[in-house]
Formats: structure tokens, sequence, C-alpha cells
């Protein structure tokens, strides 16, 4: 009798433990979650003040189109107008000054990037150790992964510390910040889509595929069609990457079995259907931008330059600029190749970001827009996914990382990767100056 | 074979990256600047030799020289702003930088030593301040410049780059990559996602 009390005893000790202890995590997520929220808020408001500013062009020369006589301007200047059309919102519904309006957009676009981003280390936490507790890492991650930067030193001639290196978080840039969460929410789905096309007992890992996969389907759709309306950019890339990555699949599988190959088309084509919604609207914005001159003037079109013909504009150095901006994936990569060109995951990672990189040294604009270099943003979109993949894969060596020696190499990583977060900070400064 | 090849690819002449020779300040009135060069097959400082430069934000000045210049460049020649009236300059520093990389950095005391400097107009004075490693060159209202002397160009020549580091850099990198994937170091268990291996 006294041994079952003290059991009870002690069984409801450890419950309130637990809960405790899963209510201090939260709070640090909840902590993080402020903290973003102040600095893109303060990062708005300053930079609104700078008339060649991302926030104050968005702001102060695309929003005030958005008005009943000008709606069709307005999209033909902004067809991606999700940042714009939430700030309408709270201007026109609630009543809020724009400059604030302004604010409350990025923040919640940025809150909404850190949870999706928490949300999908939880879930790889779940998957490795079987049980999601450790929200307190899943929360660090995803603060510092929504704020990294290159690689930064005096030493080097780049140009800035955003020009020239270019990152997966352009703070200063309201639509690429707006598309984050959206392609992340993108890949983890693909992710768990391409495995459950590969394997028939495949239980998703982020999404429940297996249960209704045409639910899936639809809903990567929808995914990608609202990345376009955020930023096409995203999609420009994505799409691209994972036709190449089902390509290559579709190769491997014929080589090995044709039937096995006809069976991987019929998934690949279900993966096109897919992206036609987004892919239609990408094609709008290109008639609207290059032929009806939507943004600036119809003088503008896509073109092939020379290697980094953009890109030099800004940096001396190209290798060295995509060292400082890539080093912590780099390095991951350099640890362990197989993950990069073996597993899906790390297929995917690896292809969205050559992708964007082919993007960014071989696309520009035409005329005026050329110095803009807005084929930066397929790349910039592209290591982001790197990163996320990068970082997952770090946090499965660590496990591993048993031996003294495996532990001193997952160690310096994390160093590279705190690096990379300092200099996210010195940036986030720099832009409140 | 693949030792030779890289070793090779380190050898073999590379195309140069361009210079930038930077003049940092303390004090500057004035929008732009000039640097006048003299190449082997060219001599005198013409117009059509000029690079001209701007002041950014009244700290630096950056001259853009391209690499084919660089190559071939015997005499350089500064021109302040040409204000119009008289003014005190106070220089920081001269940087060499190229590919991406500041390869020289020059005490500005150093620089304007009067053993590197060859010839100079519109300048009534130089004054060196060791201890705080500033120059202050006293202007005239027209045409301020100073000549380099042979050597000092021959060390801005020296911090041209051809890529040899970044390209030890990216030999380094394949070959670190496929020491590791013939090593396979972290791949000794399988990682499970909820009943699905993640390494096929």
């Amino acid at each position: 009798m006294f041994f079952q009390k003290r059991h009870r005893n002690l069984r409801g000790q450890r419950f309130m433990n637990k809960t405790a202890k899963k209510n201090t995590e939260d709070f640090l997520g909840i902590c993080y979650a402020v903290v973003l929220c102040y600095f893109v808020y303060s990062i708005v408001q300053n930079q609104l003040s700078y008339i060649l500013s991302d926030y104050n062009g968005h702001l102060y020369v695309y929003y005030p189109l958005f008005s009943k006589e000008f709606l069709i301007e307005a999209w033909q200047t902004v067809p991606y107008f999700l940042w714009h059309g939430v700030v309408f919102i709270l201007e026109n519904l609630f009543h809020i000054p724009i400059e604030n309006a302004a604010g409350y957009t990025s923040c919640f676009f940025a809150v909404f990037s850190y949870g999706v981003i928490r949300w999908v280390f939880l879930k790889i936490f779940e998957g490795i150790d079987g049980d999601s507790s450790n929200s307190q890492k899943a929360s660090t991650l995803a603060f510092c992964l929504s704020i990294v930067q290159g690689i930064y030193v005096d030493f080097f001639d780049i140009e800035g510390r955003y020009l020239g290196i270019f990152s997966m978080n352009p703070l200063h840039n309201p639509t690429q910040m707006c598309v984050l969460g959206i392609a992340v929410l993108c890949m983890v789905l693909t992710y768990d889509i391409v495995c459950m096309q590969k394997k028939k007992d495949y239980n998703g890992i982020f999404f429940h595929v297996e249960k209704n996969p045409k639910r899936y389907y639809i809903l990567l759709a929808i995914l990608l069609l609202l990345s376009t309306l955020a930023k096409p950019t995203f999609a420009e890339m994505f799409i691209l990457a994972v036709g190449i990555f089902m390509l290559e699949e579709l190769c491997s599988c014929t080589f090995k079995d044709r039937k096995q190959g006809k069976k991987y088309f019929k998934h690949c084509f279900h993966m096109f259907l897919c992206s036609i919604p987004a892919l239609m609207y990408i094609l709008l914005q290109s008639i609207d931008y290059f032929v009806m001159g939507g943004s600036y003037s119809g003088e503008t079109s896509v073109i092939f330059t020379g290697c980094g013909e953009v890109w030099s504009i800004f940096s001396e150095n190209i290798i060295l600029s995509i060292v400082l901006g890539m080093a912590f994936p780099l390095y991951v990569f350099l640890l362990h190749p197989a993950f990069f060109l073996k597993t899906n995951l790390g297929k995917l990672g690896i292809i969205s970001y050559l992708v964007g990189l082919m993007e960014a040294l071989f696309l520009a604009e035409s005329g005026i827009k050329f110095t803009h270099a807005n084929f930066m943003w397929p790349m910039c979109s592209g290591m982001a996914m790197m990163w996320l993949v990068s970082v997952i894969e770090m946090v499965m060596l660590e496990k591993q990382a048993v031996s003294k020696r495996k532990n001193i190499l997952v160690q310096i990583g994390w160093f590279i990767f705190a690096a990379h977060v300092l200099c996210g900070y010195l940036y986030i400064k720099e832009l409140l100056i | 074979m693949c030792v030779i090849c890289s070793i090779i690819s380190l050898l073999v002449p590379f195309p140069k990256a361009d210079v930038h020779l930077k003049i940092y300040f303390d004090e500057i009135e004035g929008n732009e600047c000039a640097l006048y060069y003299e190449t082997e097959d060219t001599e005198g400082y013409a117009a059509e030799r000029c690079i001209m430069a701007d002041v950014e934000d009244n700290t630096y000045v950056d001259f853009h020289i391209e690499a084919s210049i660089a190559e071939k460049i015997t005499g350089i020649r500064i021109d302040m702003p040409d204000t119009g009236v008289e003014q005190l300059i106070c220089i920081k520093n001269f940087t060499v930088n190229s590919a991406g990389i500041i390869q020289k950095k020059f005490n500005s005391c150093y620089f304007l030593d009067p053993i590197h400097i060859s010839g100079q107009h519109g300048i009534s004075g130089i004054s060196l301040v060791k201890v705080r490693k500033r120059a202050y060159i006293r202007c005239e209202e027209k045409d301020p410049y100073w000549i380099l002397s042979s050597d000092l160009v021959e060390e801005i020549k020296d911090g041209q780059s051809d890529y040899k580091l970044t390209r030890l850099g990216i030999l380094l990198f394949i070959y670190g990559c496929c020491f590791s994937w013939k090593k396979d170091v972290f791949s000794e268990t399988t990682q499970k996602f909820e009943g699905t291996t993640v390494y096929e």
C-alpha cells in the first residue's frame, strides 16, 4: 500500500517536472519569437527612412497603388502582393498607420517562418529520438536559422555584409522574407511525397502523406501557388530543382527496371500537375513584366549572361563569396557527402542550391534592371533550403558522434554555425544604425 | 594522376584579377579623385589613361584598375579633388585589394614618405604624423597631385592576385570530399525516422 502510494507520488512528481520543463521550453520558444519580432520591427522602422531601401520602395512607391482606381496597375507592378496585401488589410480593416502595419506584417511572416522551422526540427527530433520534448534545441536552431548571414571579415574586400555574399535571410527585403516559411513547408512536404512515392510503407515524417496522398498533392499545389504570390523566385528555383531530382530518379529507375520506370513516370506526372498553378501564375507575371511592361517598362527581358557577369558587379571573387555565404553547409557537405548525394533530403537541398546558383550565375534582366541582380533571389531561396538540410544533417551527425574524433568534427561545425549567427546579429545591428 | 593534374592546375598561368587601390581619409573635401597611369607601351599621364573615382561618404576612394592594365602599369599619379580652394587632407591608409582580398595595406606615412614620391604639383606640404599613423597633405586651389615612385608602383603591382589561393581552396575541398566519401566516417549507424531509413 505504502509502495503504491509512494509510486503514485513519484509518478505525479515526475509528471509535474515534465510539465514544468515543457512550460520552460515553450517559454524559451516564445522569448525567441519576441526577440525576433523586436529585431524585425526595428529593422522595418529604421529602413523606411532610407529612400533607396527595399522597405521604403515597397511601402511608399508600390503600396500606394493598392487602391480601387489603380488595382490593375498595382498588380502589374507587384504581382507578388502577399506582403502588401496583409499591410492593406491591417491598414484598412484595423486602421493601423502604414509604417506600423508594415512592421507588424514583417513580424508576422518572420514569426511564421520561425514557427515552421521550429516545427520541422521538432519533427526531426521526434524521428530521431522518438519524442519531441527537445523543443528548447528546436527553438534555438530555428531562431538561429532565422538570422544567420554569410561570414563577413574586414580582411576580405567584399562589398558588404549582404551584397556580394548574399544570404538565406535578406532581412532588408520584405517579400523575400515573406516567402521563407512557405518555402520550408513546400520543401518538407515535397520530401515526404517523394519518399512516399519511392516506398509504399513510408510513414510521413512531417505530414501524414500515407493516409490521403491526394490531399497532400493538392496542398503542395496550393503552397507553391501561395509562394508565387509572396515572391515567385522560390517557385522558379524549386519547381526546376524538383524536376531535375525526379528526372534523375526516373532515369535510374528505368535503367534498373523498365516497369518501375513507367510507374515512377506516373509520379513525375502527378508532381508536374502540382506545379501547374504556380507555373501558370509565373507565366502570367512574365507576360505582364516582359510583354505588357508591368514594372518599369516593357524594355526589360530575361537574358543569358556570361558566368557570374551580374554577381561580379558586387563581388571580386565569386568563389570566396560562395564560401563565406555557405561555410557551414559546405563544411557539412565535406563531413558527409554521402548524405547530399544519396538521400532524398540531401539531394533536394543540394539540387535546390545548385539550381539557384546556376540562375544567379547565368541569368539576368536586360536594360536598367541588369544591375538589380534579381536572379540572386532564387539563389537566396536555394541557400535557405541547403542551410535547412545542412542543419538537419548536423543534428543527425551529432547523434552519431560517439568517438572523440567525431565529436571534435561536429563541434567545429557548430562553431562555424555560431560564427554565421554572430554575423547575422552584426548585420541586424548594421541595419539598425 | 590526380595529384599531377592538381599541381598542373595550380601552376598553369591563370587570368589575373583586377586591382583596387583604395585610399581611406579622415578628412577630405570634394567629390572625385583621379588616378593617371603609365604603361610599358605608353609614357606620360594623358587623359585617356585616367581612372576617375567618387569619394564615398567622405571616407574613401576606390580606383578600379583592370587586370590587363594592372599587369603593364609602370607609373601612377594620384590627383586629389580640384575644389578651387586650399584644403588640408588627412589620409588614414592605402590598401591594394585583388580577388576579394586585401593583399596589401600601406601605412600613410610609408606611402607618402618623400622617398616614395617622385614628383608633385599643387601640394604645398606633406606632414607625416608617425605616432598617429596619419599623413596630412596641404593642397592648393588647382590640380593637386603627386607621382608615386617606381618602387612603390612595383609593390602595388605585387598585390595583383592570380587566384592561386582560390584554386588551392577548391582543390583542397574536392580532395577533402573524396577522402570523406572514402572513409565514410559518419555512416556507421543508420538513423531512423518513424520506421523509414533515411540513409537508403
